[in-house]
């Protein structure tokens, strides 16, 4: 049995995903924030349902394909707005959680 | 006709008929029961994916960006077509115990031996690989091997209009046996539907349904009523989902009663009335989830 705790990373990716789009709603963002964001948003998405259906599978190439991705919008999204440093943070601590992930799948498999 | 009053009249039938051939009679109800309960358990994670799959939809709506949008909308379609809706190691445990029941089902039928000659090679040997593979993936719990066998042998001895003594014998000790496999069966389910990942999975739904609405709806008001209606019945489907969760908890330990009682009274230390109630007990269980999925169905 994998041991990891599935509750914070469940419950924090899909909370990111949302407040992301709290922060493109009402803001005078430009058009390539708005985009990066949203595709950030879309990529936890994805880690969400990873996980979702990681009940007891190894998906290490999508999983690590996902959070490449991720921490390359992290970058972007830490250059382009400083409105949204609290989320950047977030979005840390998923992309690490993420790499905690894979290396437990990598430890069992 | 309910299961219940099956009983009663498969009890009334019994004092006039053999002692064996009623006890044929319930054994194949049981049977018939559990295969068809075996279907059920699964259907909890085919939901999920169905309810994840609908608020992606209102999810993917919620962006400005097109190509967003549209990857959204394919992984939505690569997530449905994974087939991988059911965890993988949970499938095998339903899978054993339809094979389990299929078998007893064919053990305790009436039917001439020839009409059902194909199947019986199959039923044994599907049943020993299932059990083989399901030990080859978990750590803990391994299911006892050789029940698949003994059904082979057992199979080809056939059946006839009234149970033969040697085929009475033969479905006891298939029954007998299969005790400890139905028990393990049972407990891993119960781990499994007890677990408290499928309760962060069902709750991660809950929440990601108003999450998703909520932000489609910023984007579209007035929303439309279509859409209030999808949410509606989203929120009404999760209910039910928790619901037969539990219910479905409450089915195994039934089960896990009812075969015991079953091997009781093919043991002859208890009489068929004696196990009546307990054999009830699972049917109404299985009724009452199938009435759960209907309502689920009405939903959609």
């Amino acid at each position: 049995m994998i041991k990891m705790d599935k509750k914070i990373t469940l419950e924090e990716i899909r909370k990111a995903q949302y407040d992301i789009l709290v922060e493109i709603t009402g803001k005078n963002l430009s058009s390539e924030t708005v985009q990066s964001l949203e595709k950030t948003s879309q990529h936890l998405r994805n880690l969400e349902r990873l996980l979702v259906s990681t009940f007891e599978k190894k998906l290490i190439v999508a999983l690590k394909n996902e959070s490449m991705a991720l921490n390359a919008l992290t970058e972007e999204m830490n250059r382009t707005s400083e409105q949204l440093s609290e989320l950047t943070v977030t979005l840390r601590k998923i992309v690490k959680i993420t790499g905690q992930i894979i290396d437990i799948l990598e430890l069992v498999k | 006709m309910k299961p219940c009053y099956c009983l009663i009249l498969l009890l009334f039938l019994g004092s006039c008929i053999s002692v064996s051939k009623e006890q044929r009679a319930i054994v194949q109800q049981f049977a018939v029961n559990t295969a068809n309960f075996s279907t059920l358990p699964e259907k909890l994670w085919m939901e999920l994916a169905e309810i994840r799959e609908l608020r992606g939809i209102y999810y993917a709506n919620s962006f400005t960006d097109p190509f967003t949008h549209l990857n959204e909308l394919n992984d939505i379609v690569r997530e449905r077509f994974s087939n991988d809706k059911v965890p993988a190691r949970v499938r095998p445990v339903f899978k054993i115990l339809e094979n389990y029941a299929n078998g007893l089902v064919s053990l305790s039928s009436d039917a001439p031996a020839k009409a059902n000659s194909k199947l019986y090679g199959t039923f044994g040997a599907q049943l020993e690989t299932l059990t083989g593979d399901y030990n080859q993936v978990t750590e803990v719990g391994k299911l006892p091997s050789g029940l698949g066998t003994l059904l082979g042998e057992t199979l080809s001895l056939g059946t006839n209009t009234y149970l033969s003594n040697r085929q009475y014998k033969a479905l006891k000790r298939y029954v007998n046996q299969a005790d400890t496999l139905v028990s393990c069966l049972c407990s891993e389910m119960e781990k499994y539907l007890s677990s408290e990942l499928l309760v962060q999975l069902i709750a991660n739904e809950d929440s990601g349904l108003g999450e998703s609405f909520g932000f489609y709806f910023a984007k579209r008001m007035p929303p439309t009523i279509e859409s209030e209606r999808d949410y509606i019945g989203l929120k009404k489907r999760i209910v039910v989902l928790k619901e037969f969760r539990q219910q479905t908890i409450e089915a195994v330990k039934k089960l896990r009663i009812a075969h015991l009682a079953l091997e009781e009274s093919l043991n002859e230390t208890k009489t068929v009335k004696e196990i009546a109630a307990t054999l009830c007990g699972f049917y109404t269980e299985v009724e009452r989830l199938y009435k759960m999925l209907n309502e689920i169905n009405n939903k959609r």
